[in-house]
């Protein structure tokens, strides 16, 4: 029977079907792989796992939390070797937080139920085993008595509040003061260079000075409440240490918990990691203020970048006449996406943050420099700058997005505007711009998602590392521009590379990492949900 | 959804159905003069052949540009289409009632016949079938137009009679009047009206039904 | 006797005469010559379009008809390199008049598209467009129009209930019917039709052309047509266009019926080409 060549199997265009999608599969799985990882070590930094107790075969023993396992480095691939690592805390006794346990050493792993878990104003984390609490009349409660948690944890409480108190009085209620008398101080000195009378600025001093020692009084009153309780506990090889309750953040028993305690312990933790501010070079504590940064800083790029992008669109794509200029000026913007945002980060020093600044310094802020030590307000990195440097990088992907919109839309609506007796203008503001919002806004949400995620040219105009105040507070005018501030991904480079202590560092990256993804996540879903509700407006339309 | 161009087609409609009043009428007519042997009312029906003549030609215009303009479908063709013929017919119909007029007219000449033999009688049937094919028409009545198919039977019957009635009676054509030939041919043409009135019964049993019954026996 | 056997007058012309004669010069083309660059689109046409009377342009594709439309308002300014000899006066004056805005000219000359092109607004808004952008802010004489124009447009009764709804969701022939609303809503004087049924099915269609023959009593209307059948339907006047050149103009029965020209003849018939 003559063979057909029709009759074979594959046809024969389509032999490398299973080629591109091997492309998909690949850049999915990397994805996900990258997602899981985060997902899974962002999360396990606020689980509270058992703690055992491990006993060596030389006799030492250590108390501490699984942190991960590896082969060691150098064993043989036929016979691997793994140890352990385990988070031991008490970084001022024994140097390090971390151990490395080589796994054939280990004699003996015991959970004891009365490990306690500390995590410390200082110092960072510590695995004790409890002995009792001395409360400030030096009365002890042991241990093992049924009452002795629940009595550590209200000292922890009474701690949390008056460091609360503290915390009012000192940053809030002292800065308040702290601004005033420093805007006071440049007045005096303007006033007596232009011998003016002093006098009220003097008075007026005088008056916040009393302020000061007031509150510091009563800053002083409320420290003194602080709870002079200790615990008394012993380390992993026995020695004796006594810890002030007050310098006690959170305390568990990880070997007691039920699942329910670690979940809601869990939520203690990320609450803390979402609402409350760093401590301990950022590896501990919250990250409310980055956070509060980007969100900032990327709504504000944005806000700047939609009207300059849309208009600079609407001037190419309608107004200008086509030739050879406007094709080299669409060339330039297309290039502009892809020059490295470094060489932003130097224009936007260069230009906006000493060019721009300076000048504005000079003229609207002449006095303050003069008097100030020639401390320049905007003549620094800061929100305004940041915003505007990655406002101008991420300008292309706007315009661009906004001349394909506004190309798509369907000749018909553009031309039944002008037929109605509508002017250009009216048809762009009336018809085109409407009917392109949805292309619009996908070109703002790719650039916010660019925007969101930049890093190094913020390093350069204006993100610190620890900034002691946000861009947004309740002084007037509320909006501080000027101020630096702290970003997610600043953050997450400073943790990783520049942290003292690497290691402790490290969860603290993978859930900042985990924070930033989220927070991208929901500015775009934000952008998306805008996005689709205008394009319902589009449904029925068959054109 | 009715369309502006319909309008038109009942226009049509009204045309064909004056055309066929006035035939009616003009036979009618024709009929009082053979049977009074008035000859005003005769000269009268050749007077109105004209105007059924150019109704015929209105009715075929409207008929082309209604097929032109208005691209007619289903049973607005076989209206069109059908129009044309009992437009023809009705024609013909004021025709033969204008031959009968010419004839009426030479038999006055000659002096009133007494014997009218069964003329009258068939011209009263075919009146009759004629308003049939007519009323069929306008009320869109089957039954009506399958009653003209049998009724044209009787004026068939009658014309041969009167064949009869002359040929048969003397049996001796030399006996036979030129006045009585000329009635001989009256009678025809009210036969020729009855087929006339078969014909447009049959076009209206096609715009009712679309079937052709043309030739069937 | 019936009503009917009174000798009526002459019905060939069927058309009730409206009230006035217009004037026949409403729209003239005088000597129309125009090109898209170097390519002659359309060569001496002259035309006369009567006053509320429509009239039909056919031809086939490419043969200039549309054009010859879109430059009655003066559509074809948005293209490139476009020129123009001859001129185009409605009511006597100059479409071309320098004293004259194209938005104003706009504005006497409705227009309704091939496809339909409802604004993604509401129903209410699509109507008024015409009124809103000439800075009519009134909300009662927006009402009032929005509902004349529906009417007009015999669309008023299938939308009263939801004017604030997207004009996207309306059928095919609804939106067409909107869009002739929305045409005519500043009360233009002519309304000029490029294909407005091509996309609509026979219903839809049929609805459409009833509506022009209403809406000449009071506009002057000039239809594009691929549709003979549509043209000899609507029309009182047909224009037969052929490369560019206007090959016979006149009574829509002429040249259906009878046209004086072989190539008219032809395309008519189907044998062209």
């Amino acid at each position: 029977m003559a063979h057909h060549p029709a009759d074979s199997a594959t046809p024969k265009g389509e032999p490398w079907v299973w080629f591109t999608s091997l492309g998909l599969i690949v850049g999915l799985v990397m994805v996900v792989g990258l997602l899981g990882l985060v997902l899974v070590n962002g999360f396990s930094v606020f689980w509270a796992p058992q703690v055992p107790t491990v006993k060596l075969a030389d006799g030492t023993t250590h108390i501490g939390q699984l942190a991960q396992r590896r082969i060691r480095p150098g064993s043989p691939a036929s016979d691997p070797r793994f140890e352990r690592q385990y988070q031991v805390g008490l970084k001022e006794l024994n140097g390090n937080s971390y151990v490395w346990v080589d796994e054939k050493k280990v004699a003996q792993e015991s959970f004891d139920p009365s490990v306690l878990g500390l995590e410390r104003m200082e110092n960072g984390p510590a695995f004790v085993v409890p002995v009792a609490l001395v409360d400030s009349k030096g009365a002890r409660l042991e241990a093992g008595a049924a009452n002795f948690f629940p009595a550590l944890q209200a000292e922890l409480v009474h701690a949390a509040e008056i460091r609360e108190q503290l915390a009012d009085i000192n940053r809030r209620q002292i800065g308040e003061v702290n601004a005033e008398m420093e805007s006071l101080r440049i007045a005096q000195r303007r006033a007596e260079d232009r011998r003016e009378p002093t006098q009220a600025i003097v008075d007026r001093l005088a008056k916040l000075d009393a302020r000061f020692a007031e509150l510091k009084a009563s800053a002083d009153q409320v420290a003194a409440g602080i709870s002079s309780a200790k615990l008394e506990a012993r380390d992993a090889s026995g020695r004796a240490l006594s810890l002030p309750a007050a310098s006690l953040v959170r305390a568990w028993e990880p070997n007691r918990m039920t699942f329910w305690d670690r979940v809601g312990l869990l939520c203690s933790r990320l609450r803390e990691f979402l609402f409350d501010e760093p401590r301990e070079a950022n590896t501990e504590g919250g990250l409310m203020p980055a956070i509060f940064g980007t969100l900032v800083m990327t709504v504000f790029m944005s806000l700047l970048v939609t009207p300059f992008g849309v208009i600079a669109a609407i001037y190419l794509r309608e107004y200008a006449k086509d030739g050879p200029i406007l094709r080299a000026v669409r060339i330039c913007v297309n290039n502009l996406a892809g020059v490295p945002s470094i060489v932003f980060g130097v224009f936007g020093l260069g230009f906006f943050v000493y060019v721009l600044g300076g000048s504005l310094d000079r003229i609207f802020f002449a006095d303050q420099l003069k008097y100030n030590n020639n401390t320049p307000v905007l003549g620094t990195g800061g929100l305004l700058w940041c915003s505007l440097t990655l406002a101008l990088m991420t300008l292309p992907v706007v315009i661009v997005a906004t001349e394909e919109a506004l190309s798509a839309v369907p000749r018909g609506m553009r031309e039944a505007s002008l037929a109605a007796g509508a002017s250009k203008w009216q048809t762009i503001r009336d018809i085109l711009l409407p009917a392109s919002a949805p292309g619009i806004l996908t070109g703002v949400i790719l650039a916010m998602a660019r925007g969101a995620g930049e890093v190094a040219p913020l390093m350069l105009v204006g993100v610190v590392k620890l900034a002691p105040t946000l861009p947004i507070d309740g002084l007037a005018p509320f909006l501080h521009l000027d101020r630096k501030f702290m970003h997610l991904g600043f953050h997450i480079f400073d943790l990783g590379f520049q942290s003292p202590d690497s290691d402790a560092a490290r969860p603290m990256v993978f859930a900042t990492t985990l924070l930033l993804i989220i927070l991208v996540v929901c500015l775009n879903l934000g952008a998306i949900t805008i996005r689709n509700r205008l394009r319902a407006r589009f449904k029925g339309a068959s054109f | 959804m009715q369309r502006h161009f319909h309008d038109e087609l009942r226009q049509l409609r009204d045309d064909l159905i004056l055309m066929g009043e006035r035939s009616l009428d003009m036979t009618r007519m024709v009929l009082q003069a053979v049977e009074q042997g008035d000859d005003s009312l005769a000269l009268q029906v050749r007077g109105m052949d004209d105007r059924v003549d150019d109704l015929e030609k209105r009715v075929d215009r409207e008929i082309m540009r209604y097929l032109t303009l208005f691209g007619p479908m289903g049973s607005d063709v076989r209206l069109l289409l059908a129009a044309r013929d009992i437009g023809h017919d009705l024609e013909r119909i004021a025709d033969e009632a204008s031959v009968i007029a010419k004839r009426a007219m030479v038999i006055s000449e000659r002096g009133p016949l007494k014997d009218l033999l069964h003329v009258p009688a068939e011209g009263i049937i075919a009146c009759e079938v004629l308003r049939l094919a007519l009323d069929s028409f306008i009320e869109g009545d089957l039954a009506k137009a399958r009653l003209v198919l049998e009724r044209d039977a009787e004026i068939d019957a009658l014309n041969r009679k009167n064949y009869e009635a002359l040929f048969g009676r003397s049996g001796d054509a030399a006996k036979v009047s030129a006045s009585h030939v000329e009635l001989i041919f009256i009678s025809k043409a009210l036969e020729r009206i009855g087929d006339h009135s078969k014909n447009i019964a049959e076009q209206v049993i096609f715009i009712l039904s679309g079937e052709d019954i043309r030739h069937a026996r | 006797m019936p009503a009917t056997m009174n000798p009526t007058t002459s019905r060939i012309q069927v058309r009730p005469a409206t009230e006035k004669e217009g004037r026949q010069d409403y729209i003239s083309i005088r000597d129309f010559n125009f090109y898209y660059g170097a390519k002659k689109a359309l060569e001496s046409i002259k035309l006369d379009v009567p006053e509320r009377r429509v009239v039909a342009f056919i031809g086939p594709s490419g043969c200039g008809k549309s054009t010859l439309l879109r430059n009655l308002n003066r559509m074809n300014d948005l293209v490139d390199g476009i020129r123009h000899e001859g001129d185009i006066t409605i009511n006597g004056r100059s479409i071309y008049d320098p004293g004259l805005e194209v938005i104003s000219l706009r504005r006497r000359v409705g227009m309704v598209f091939q496809k339909s092109n409802p604004f993604p607004k509401s129903i209410y808004e699509n109507v008024v467009y015409a009124l809103r952008v000439m800075g009519v802010r009134d909300r009662a004489i927006l009402d009032e129009a929005c509902e004349t124009s529906l009417r007009k447009a015999a669309l008023w009764d299938e939308v009263k209930d939801r004017l604030q709804d997207s004009a996207l969701g309306l059928s095919g022939g609804q939106m067409q019917r909107l869009c002739i609303a929305r045409a005519i809503a500043n009360r233009p004087e002519i309304l000029l039709m490029d294909e407005p049924c091509s996309a609509l099915d026979p219903i839809a269609t049929g609805k459409i052309e009833e509506l022009i023959h209403e809406l000449k009593e009071q506009f002057t209307i000039v239809i594009v047509t691929h549709s003979m059948q549509q043209a000899a339907r609507v029309s009182d006047r047909t224009a037969f266009f052929y490369l560019g050149k206007l090959i016979e103009y006149d009574t829509t029965e002429k040249i259906f019926m009878n046209p004086s020209q072989a190539q008219t003849e032809a395309y008519i018939s189907g044998r062209f080409g």
